[in-house]
């Protein structure tokens, strides 16, 4: 710590729980344990501070699938616990999954930093999701604010309050189809 | 926070912009963001108190190869922002605090990587020394990665390695720098995500 910056690290939030499997879905559901959404008040990007100012969300957990169906991971601010909605921080898009594996490990860091602030305040995020499909297998999906090279900002008004969360989107309906969060955790970095 | 330690955790600089796309060069040139650039004021690392202290450097890009050159990453202490000095990843050369050396890429485009690496003050002063390991992971294909050693050195065990002239009495700004073997203008490496964190 040399007091250089004037700021410090801090957990927003870190998961005491696991989260809720999500399974027979296809509909946008937060995964990330309620104890874990980094709560960010509004203006936490103040006008004149805000600029830079960067989350690291770290998560990981096991997912299963039937078939390869496509699975969508993603950070949002949302304005109530568990209710992702609207344009997501970041975002790894629909992803085919390995075929027919059971609860194999998966993590993720993504890191979140502001742009600009206000009512359009904009966003870039870059991170990596690695799911390792057997002991000596991985598959790799980016995760950020968006998939244009180079990357491009998102749009989140930094005036309003914000559960920093993770949901997911499976592409097939099936029980077999599962993914849930063990670990999860929200650290504002400055 | 227990405060055992007395210390506490800094984020020392964050990107709040992607650094710019290096291609056709051969070349060390920075390729972090100069708003993620950490900048460490003379004396950061105390005499007293500088033994021990660590960095954490985090970042992510995409990288785009034609044929199968060689891509090299390296953290620098620079003394001049944006500047990557000495213009070499070379293991051992004072200010290249942790490097990869130059390492054949396969063949892509926008590849993601990402890298971590912690870099250690081991003795402070003029002739400072420095222990950093880490990896950088390129992520070839969506279910195939290469993975390489970054590092103060490639021996093992680990050595140290110097920070450059005027050693921890120094300012420095603590950089991402690549550099290619080959120069094409389809040879491209780009950061998306920088941070440098204090640690303690």
């Amino acid at each position: 710590m040399s007091w250089t910056t004037g700021t410090q690290t801090e957990a927003l939030g870190v998961g005491t729980a696991n989260g809720s499997a999500y399974n027979t879905s296809t509909t946008l559901t937060t995964i990330s344990p309620l104890t874990g959404g980094g709560y960010c008040p509004a203006n936490f990007w103040l006008p004149s501070y805000g600029i830079s100012k960067s989350l690291l969300v770290k998560a990981s957990g096991v997912l299963s699938t039937t078939s390869t169906p496509n699975l969508t991971l993603a950070i949002y601010g949302d304005t109530a616990q568990n209710t992702p909605s609207g344009t997501p921080l970041a975002t790894t898009g629909a992803v085919a999954q390995a075929s027919s594996v059971t609860n194999v490990p998966w993590e993720l860091d993504c890191v979140i930093s502001n742009v600009t602030t206000g009512s359009s305040g904009t966003f870039l995020a870059m991170g990596i999701v690695k799911v390792y499909t057997a002991s000596t297998t991985i598959q790799s999906i980016r995760i950020s604010s968006s998939s244009a090279n180079p990357n491009t900002t998102t749009t989140l008004s930094t005036l309003s309050a914000y559960y920093i969360e993770l949901a997911a989107t499976w592409g097939s309906n099936s029980s077999s189809n599962s993914i849930q969060v063990y670990s999860y955790a929200v650290l504002g970095l400055n | 926070m227990s405060w055992t330690t007395g210390t506490q955790t800094e984020c020392l600089g964050a990107n709040n912009a992607v650094g710019s796309a290096l291609s056709s060069f051969t070349t060390a040139a920075v390729m972090s963001p100069v708003t993620g650039a950490a900048y460490l004021p003379a004396n950061f690392f105390l005499p007293s108190y500088g033994i021990g202290k660590s960095l954490w450097v985090k970042a992510s890009g995409v990288l785009s190869t034609t044929s199968t050159p060689t891509f090299g990453w390296a953290v620098f202490a620079d003394s001049a922002l944006g500047t990557a000095s000495p213009a070499n990843l070379t293991s051992g050369t004072a200010g290249v605090l942790a490097t990869t050396g130059l390492i054949t890429q396969a063949t892509g485009t926008n590849m993601p990587w990402e890298l971590e690496v912690v870099i250690t003050c081991i003795t402070t002063g003029t002739s400072a020394t420095f222990l950093s390991d880490g990896t950088v992971k390129v992520y070839t294909a969506s279910t195939s990665i290469q993975s390489l050693r970054m590092s103060s050195s490639a021996s093992n065990p680990n050595t140290t390695n110097t920070i450059g002239t005027g050693g921890t009495t120094a300012a420095w700004y603590i950089e991402l720098a690549a550099a290619c073997g080959t120069s094409s203008s389809s040879n491209s490496i780009q950061c998306y995500s920088y941070i440098c964190m204090g640690l303690n």
